[in-house]
């Protein structure tokens, strides 16, 4: 996909709204450092065991086809 | 490479996006089951060009935008005050935006692949989602400053947030004076005041009756890191930017409970 750039003169309009986007990604950063903090413990912990097992079932029967 | 070898290492983060996403960790678990579910059944798969993880988070997509999203949001999630509660108020779709890009990391082009978007519907999400936020943490303001330009400036970037400025004091009396009749949900606060005063003392004066949130902005931190630090305060070191400022706003406001405190009474 190729992406166009106009240039700087004709995206004076739109200037002040990447500005915006850019802020506001900014101070949803903030947030999401903070909240990654927040769920540090989901992320420590270990996975359920029935969600490997879906996945191993699954590779074992890919496998198994295989032969 | 098998599906566990692909996906084992990402599902720790998944667990957490869908955590944060339905507010819940069963719901959020039941999500990523229904998800590795429909790929080891074949009924989903992981798209060749992107990375596992961004397929994986393609495939819970699928899953949870076709049913979760429609059935919220739950009855208590109008009131609470908690980060969660607060999530779960932004609209689904920019919720979303959100927790990809500033919780999970993503960039908005692997976002847009996840979201079904293009980069640019993915910035009007996350446009959409700091409104929303915005308006959720909209709240009274208190500055304690005793620079009149300074504080002009503090006063017109809490503005542009949505706040209310309540009161500008120049000194501790001022301050206190301010909280007695209106009740602020946040204080900005210089610590250097014009007639001597302190604004660490008025800001503990103030927290010793309101729980709220405070922002330091000032010329001398050291002062705050020598002495008593009362929480719950953040720190900004002057001269400060725009941005750094609005940014420990919203952070103060969106991990601090809304509801305001009158320990004393």
């Amino acid at each position: 996909m190729v992406v166009t750039m106009p240039d700087r003169p004709s995206r004076a309009p739109k200037g002040a709204s990447s500005s915006n986007v850019e802020e506001a990604r900014l101070r949803q950063q903030a947030i999401g450092v903070k909240l990654r903090q927040m769920f540090d413990q989901v992320v420590s912990e270990p996975v359920p065991d029935e969600f490997l097992d879906i996945l191993r079932r699954h590779d074992k029967k890919a496998s198994d086809g295989q032969d | 490479m098998g599906l566990l070898e692909r996906l084992a290492p990402h599902l720790p983060y998944m667990r957490r996006y869908a955590r944060a996403l339905t507010g819940d960790q069963a719901a959020g678990d039941a999500y990523v089951r229904a998800a590795l579910e429909a790929l080891a059944a074949g009924e989903a798969s992981l798209p060749p060009h992107l990375t596992p993880r961004v397929a994986l988070y393609q495939v819970f997509q699928m899953i949870w935008g076709g049913t979760g999203a429609r059935l919220e949001p739950p009855a208590d999630v109008a009131d609470g005050d908690d980060p969660s509660h607060r999530l779960m108020r932004i609209a689904p779709r920019s919720r979303q935006a959100f927790l990809l890009t500033a919780l999970e990391g993503f960039n908005p082009a692997e976002a847009g692949h996840i979201l079904g978007a293009t980069p640019l519907e993915v910035e009007a999400l996350i446009s959409e989602a700091q409104a929303e936020i915005d308006a959720e943490l909209a709240t009274q303001v208190l500055i304690i400053e005793d620079e009149p330009v300074i504080a002009a400036d503090i006063e017109a970037l809490v503005r542009e947030l949505g706040h209310t400025v309540v009161d500008v004091a120049a000194t501790r009396r001022e301050a206190v004076d301010a909280v007695a009749h209106a009740t602020p949900g946040l204080v900005l606060a210089d610590i250097q005041l014009a007639d001597g005063s302190s604004g660490i003392d008025a800001v503990k004066n103030i927290l010793g009756r309101y729980d709220v949130p405070v922002i330091f902005i000032t010329a001398f931190p050291e002062r705050l890191l020598t002495g008593e630090r009362p929480e719950p305060t953040f720190l900004i070191t002057k001269p400060f930017q725009p941005e750094t400022v609005k940014a420990a706003i919203g952070q103060a406001l969106f991990f601090h409970p809304a509801k305001v405190k009158a320990a004393a009474a």
